[in-house]
């Protein structure tokens, strides 16, 4: 019955009540058509059964008709009356045709089914007869009386007569047969629709009930499970199962959309219980940043205020800065005159230094010259020593012949002794001289060195004088890039300075953005505040609703 | 740079002194080379102090290496410088060479290498003592003479226990002075000194 249920409400009840609809159309169809069959029976099988019937009676009457006609024709020699009578007879055929014809149709719309071979029968006998009849007629028309009338009578066209005439009785006894059979039917019929009436109408109670309780128990039940389900989610239960039975009908869609409206309620509702820790989570975050960030304000507001007392220093050092620039500038052009002044010292002293040389090599020179002389002395000195040795020698020669020579070299020896002090004297005199020229060759070699060192002294002199110069000129150009440099400084100071105002006007800016910036803060914590006081709330309200069973 | 200043007028003044000592002090007036000469005369035409009667020896003192030694005036001849010193090969080591002297060819001694002394020190050897006795003369050589001295013969001591060897011999005495008087005799007639070598081939 799954096909069933699996059918839209709509189109069960349309099952439903078209089935009993159509019970009852059967009903009624079925009385229709017994009544129709009835009727077609009275109609066909009774009344039309009876018409044949009586059309064959008649086609035996025309039967009958025509055989006298043709007799009379025979009989008859007026040509007005042959014609008649053959008129007559034509229409008779015809007649006889259209009732055979009117036994056919009846035949076949009643579908009859021996009377066939009969009326085929008839067919042929009377196909047989008339030819016999038209021999007949045309023997007559030609005269012939006499063979047409032995022709009507001879024995053979009285057995196709017989023939025709029993044939045409036996379609109308069969015809009469079945209309008795018809009438038989059409009782038979009416009982039998009685019976398949009751039946029916049984069925249909039957029928009635049972879908009384399918309906019950494939709509009214599960609307009262879904109803008892949609009582408990009201109530807050989420934790129950809604079973779908797979059904494609309203039903089957409810329970679907029901199982997955509880689905989806369980779902959202855990979404929402995350989402609500999430959310108290995140204002507490919110409120934490927001916390410090009021911090960082404050903090920041200091430090903009230490920023702005620093700039002000700084414009200060930038006004100092600018002073001693200028301060430079005329130090450095004092420098400058200072330094042309030192150049000329140095120049002046390169001349000096000059002169000392000079005055160094003539020196040097007078120095050489009395060292030249000393050699000169040194030599005249060793030359006076060799003379004082040499009279020592005499002297003690002639100490030694006086010691020889006895008493009288006494005396001599006195002269000898004499000569020799003297001689020692000199040469004590000539060591004197020697010792005196060798301190004097070394104050003379002393003085020259000294006079080198002098020189060298001079020429480190005039190195260092031009040293100085050169230094003194690197110091002008020094101090004038300085003077330049201060200048600059001082032009970039001002410059400086016109930054710090701009500086200091927005720190000021700063400062009051901070100050709303601290107000905006404080708002935005207390509204942090109440969003946690708010998802604490929420979380409180989801967590009624039970999720987990 | 040198921090004493120089005192310019005391140099002068100095400078100036040296000159008038130079140029006044060198040559005397004739007056005063006669007073000075005078005054020589007198001190010289003093008569000699005589010292006691003692027996007294005429020495001619000469150092030698730094030592002071002693020979008696009358085996010298003459005392000159030492001049043109000719080496002689194939001569013992105390035979310094010889000399001319004044066109007489005479043979130098090194008494360091005689007497056997070490060489210690500079010596200047540039003195010749001509020492004469009979036909032997000879030269020796000495640093240094230190002239004629008077010495009495008792203050010769006999020779110290520290002069030993070869100098024992030649060795008259020692004066307190130091002074080794050598024996001029014993030189002279010393064999040892005489050369007489012939070079054979």
């Amino acid at each position: 019955m799954s096909w069933f249920a699996n059918l839209q409400t709509r189109s069960k009840l349309f099952v439903g009540f078209g089935v009993m609809c159509a019970l009852l159309i059967g009903l009624a169809a079925i009385a229709y058509q017994e009544m129709a069959g009835m009727q077609r029976l009275e109609r066909t099988e009774v009344d039309e059964a009876g018409t044949a019937k009586e059309v064959s009676i008649q086609l035996r009457a025309d039967q009958n008709h025509g055989r006298a006609s043709l007799l009379m024709f025979i009989v008859v020699h007026d040509a007005a009356q042959k014609a008649a009578i053959r008129r007559e007879d034509e229409l008779r055929s015809a007649a006889m045709d259209a009732a055979i014809d009117t036994i056919k149709a009846f035949i076949t719309r009643s579908g009859v089914q021996n009377v066939t071979t009969s009326v085929a029968e008839v067919e042929r006998n009377l196909a047989t007869y008339r030819e016999g009849r038209a021999e007949a007629f045309r023997l007559a028309d030609t005269g012939k009386l006499d063979s047409a009338l032995a022709l009507t009578v001879s024995p053979t066209q009285e057995q196709r007569y017989e023939r025709l005439r029993i044939s045409i009785y036996a379609v109308g006894d069969s015809l009469e047969a079945h209309q008795a059979v018809a009438v038989a039917q059409s009782t038979q019929l009416f009982t039998n629709t009685v019976r398949t009436f009751v039946a029916i109408a049984i069925a249909s109670v039957l029928f009635a009930l049972l879908m009384v309780w399918v309906m019950n128990r494939l709509i009214a039940a599960p609307l009262k499970a879904v109803t008892g389900i949609a009582e408990r989610i009201a109530a807050g239960d989420l934790t129950m199962q809604v079973e779908a039975e797979g059904r494609s009908d309203e039903v089957g869609a409810m329970q679907r959309a029901l199982r997955t409206m509880v689905a989806n309620l369980r779902a959202s509702n855990q979404e929402l219980q995350s989402g609500f820790s999430v959310l108290a989570s995140s204002s507490t975050e919110i409120l934490a940043t927001v916390s410090q960030v009021a911090a960082n304000a404050s903090e920041t507001a200091t430090a903009v205020a230490e920023t702005s007392t620093t700039a002000e220093e700084v414009k200060q050092t930038a006004h100092v800065s600018n002073q001693k620039a200028k301060n430079v500038q005329e130090t450095a052009q004092k420098a400058a005159a200072v330094s042309d002044a030192g150049r000329k010292a140095v120049t002046e002293t390169l001349q000096g230094m000059e002169h000392i040389r000079e005055q160094m090599e003539s020196i040097a020179e007078s120095v050489v010259r009395l060292s030249e002389q000393g050699q000169t002395i040194g030599e005249i000195i060793a030359s006076v020593n060799d003379l004082a040795e040499q009279s020592n020698l005499l002297a003690v020669n002639a100490a030694i012949e006086a010691t020889r020579a006895g008493e009288y070299g006494k005396g001599f020896a006195v002269v000898a002794q004499e000569v020799k002090s003297l001689a020692e004297q000199s040469r004590q005199a000539t060591t004197q001289v020697r010792t005196i020229l060798m301190e004097l060759q070394k104050a003379t070699s002393t003085a020259v060195m000294a006079t080198e060192q002098g020189t060298k002294a001079v020429a480190a002199g005039v190195k260092q004088a031009t040293d100085a110069g050169e230094s003194i000129r690197v110091l002008t150009g020094s101090v004038s890039e300085a003077a330049q440099a201060a200048t600059q400084i001082a032009a970039s100071s001002q410059q400086q300075l016109v930054g710090m105002d701009q500086i200091a006007s927005a720190i000021a800016n700063i400062q009051q953005a901070t100050t709303q910036n601290m107000a905006g803060t404080k708002q935005l914590e207390s509204s942090a505040q109440s969003l946690q006081e708010l998802g604490a709330r929420l979380k409180v309200l989801v967590e009624r609703q039970r999720v987990e069973a | 740079m040198p921090s004493r200043a120089i005192d310019w007028e005391a140099i002068h003044r100095r400078l100036a002194v040296a000159a008038t000592a130079s140029s006044e002090g060198f040559e005397h007036g004739p007056d005063e080379i006669r007073r000075i000469l005078q005054a020589r005369a007198r001190a010289a035409a003093k008569p000699p102090v005589m010292p006691d009667d003692a027996e007294r020896l005429q020495v001619l003192a000469f150092s030698l290496a730094g030592e002071t030694y002693g020979v008696e005036t009358c085996h010298v001849r003459e005392v000159c410088l030492l001049k043109d010193l000719t080496g002689i090969p194939c001569t013992p080591r105390f035979v310094a060479g010889v000399m001319n002297l004044r066109g007489q060819i005479l043979a130098i001694v090194d008494l360091r290498e005689f007497f056997g002394l070490p060489a210690r020190g500079l010596t200047e050897l540039n003195r010749v003592i001509v020492l004469r006795g009979g036909a032997t003369e000879f030269g020796l050589l000495a640093d240094s003479i230190d002239g004629v001295r008077s010495v009495r013969a008792s203050d010769l001591q006999e020779s110290l226990p520290t002069l030993t060897g070869i100098r024992e011999r030649f060795l008259k005495g020692i004066t307190g002075q130091m002074l080794a008087v050598l024996d001029g005799g014993r030189l002279l007639a010393d064999a040892g000194l005489k050369v007489n070598e012939q070079v054979t081939r």
